[in-house]
């Protein structure tokens, strides 16, 4: 029999520590800083919500942008936190989670062929999602000395005449690095001299440290130039839920709509009925898990450099990258021999692009007491490496 | 108080032994100083203890708590506070609340028998000058005390590595 699997599907390369994973499930007492949800559940008033509306009979397709009410609420919540104006009726989508609205994103802009600047290190799916488009992604290198952030030096050494989108993640799985106004607005003209639109993945906007998140529609000369993605996941709790939206110029939102008509249809109701509550009533509920994470954060940081990693302070998102060059162990050695002797579970920061290198992520939405017995495990690894 | 007595005052109601140093680093401020809001704190009157929340019935142990809700005649220029403080005084009472509605105080009492709790209420509670009716409650189940929910599982099924 011949194979029946795609080109497609065939070249695109597995998500890198299966092998890792495996090993994982055959272990007991492990502490996994290896998660990328909260670990929070979904504040009560909130799953109250879906609970009620599924009781009263909404369990019915919405309108395929989503339930008007919620958009409307999206649109007001980003007007007061970045001064947007995103019209809800024609400049939005509703989605699946994030995950979709990268997709219909992609798929929206992307010829055969076409060029993608991904930032490096980044989320997992960003160059699977462009290759399925067709599309060539190309690295976009952040470095620890830069904090992780994008320079206009970096930019524009990677920047070519077949570039067409510049895909970027901050607050940045993974991590942890922000930019600010200032760095946006150093990029800004060579995305504008260039003529390129960026996606901009803004899933852990609500999640920023040490003053605001800044987004990228908000930079003057970007917006038309935007796709901005986010979602409910990080900031309620709602990982589970899959609710994320898209908003872009009218031109590229009526052809993501076509795509998340076809594939999707419409995100899931009860979910829109939560993400509704969510954003009438869930702020006192998403500032006290925001703050809960910022001390965490102190916490874990400083236990990480105290146990010899050095590590940024990072601002935004719940993740902590230190470096584990001093070590003298690749990322994948580090994660595995700490998995087995210590039963601590990091991700090797490689599976995140070759920027990663020689760092590890560690999620720190883990509570407090096994945050602090992973640092005193960790602890001992290190140690033992040196002796 | 300012912002940082509030953090404070949240984190020890949250974790009572909770390391002066691990709130210095939380709120980027150093032990000494976390050190002496406490004490502040303390002598202002505004903490007045740092305690445990126990669930007895998990450590197999018997003890009884009853809901008292007493009607009282309230004292000249003293209203209800004369009253209350003078209930106050047994170590039996955990809480003394005075409330609106059909009965104007509710303790909360707890002792290691149903006999012991009745012959205290009959004998030392209901027998005080002013209160007038008593309806006693018992409770059969703790579900949530100071914000701990005593019945629900602490850890859930998750996945050890996502994205």
């Amino acid at each position: 029999m011949r194979s029946f699997v795609s080109r497609m599907a065939a070249e695109i390369p597995p998500s890198g520590i299966r092998k890792f994973f495996d090993l994982l499930l055959t272990m007991d007492n492990v502490i996994s800083l290896g998660v990328g949800e909260p670990d929070f559940d979904t504040p009560w008033n909130i799953s109250q919500a879906a609970i009620s509306s599924i009781e009263k009979g909404m369990t019915m397709y919405t309108s395929n942008r989503g339930l008007a009410e919620l958009r409307e609420l999206i649109s007001a919540d980003l007007s007061r936190r970045y001064h947007t104006k995103y019209c809800p009726e024609t400049e939005m989508i509703v989605t699946t989670g994030v995950s979709e609205a990268l997709d219909i994103a992609v798929r929206a802009i992307i010829d055969p062929g076409d060029e993608v600047l991904v930032v490096d290190p980044c989320f997992v799916s960003y160059r699977a999602e462009v290759m399925m488009a067709g599309g060539r992604p190309k690295t976009l290198p952040c470095r620890a000395e830069d904090q992780f952030k994008v320079t206009p030096d970096a930019l524009m050494e990677s920047v070519t005449p077949k570039t067409k989108v510049l895909m970027i993640n901050f607050p940045n799985n993974p991590t942890g690095g922000v930019m600010g106004t200032d760095d946006l607005k150093a990029i800004a003209d060579i995305v504008v001299d260039h003529d390129l639109l960026v996606i901009s993945d803004e899933v852990y906007a609500e999640l920023t440290y040490d003053g605001h998140h800044v987004s990228t529609a908000a930079i003057d000369g970007l917006w038309d130039r935007t796709i901005m993605l986010n979602g409910f996941s990080k900031a309620y709790a709602m990982t589970g839920w899959r609710l994320g939206y898209i908003c872009a110029p009218k031109e590229i939102c009526d052809a993501a709509l076509k795509i998340h008509q076809y594939v999707m249809m419409s995100a899931p109701t009860a979910a829109q009925f939560a993400a509704i509550e969510a954003l009438k009533n869930g702020e006192e509920a998403k500032n006290e898990m925001v703050s809960e994470y910022r001390m965490r954060r102190n916490l874990f940081v400083k236990g990480l450099n105290d146990v010899g990693l050095p590590c940024h302070l990072p601002k935004g998102a719940f993740y902590a990258f230190p470096s584990i060059e001093g070590t003298g162990l690749t990322d994948e050695e580090f994660a595995e021999q700490l998995l087995k002797e210590q039963h601590v579970a990091v991700v090797p920061g490689s599976a995140f692009g070759e920027s990663g290198r020689g760092h590890v992520r560690t999620c720190y939405a883990v509570d407090r007491s096994k945050l602090s017995e992973a640092v005193h495990r960790i602890g001992i690894f290190v140690e033992s490496l040196h002796s | 108080m300012d912002e940082k007595d509030t953090v404070i005052l949240r984190e020890l109601q949250k974790n009572s032994r909770i390391a002066a140093g691990d709130i210095a680093v939380m709120l980027e401020v150093d032990e000494r100083e976390v050190e002496n809001r406490i004490a502040a704190l303390h002598a202002a009157g505004i903490l007045r203890r740092c305690t445990a929340v126990i669930d007895y019935s998990a450590a197999g142990v018997d003890e009884v708590a009853v809901i008292l809700s007493l009607k009282i005649t309230p004292e000249r220029g003293l209203g209800y506070d004369g009253i209350a403080a003078q209930i106050a005084r047994f170590p039996q009472v955990e809480s003394i609340l005075l409330l609106t509605g059909t009965y104007d105080l509710q303790v909360i009492i707890r002792g290691q028998s149903m006999a012991e709790v009745s012959r205290f209420v009959a004998e030392q509670i209901a027998s005080i000058d002013g209160v007038r009716e008593t309806m006693t409650q018992i409770v059969m189940r703790t579900y949530k005390e100071q914000g701990v929910e005593m019945s629900r599982p602490g850890s859930r099924d998750r996945q050890l590595i996502t994205f």
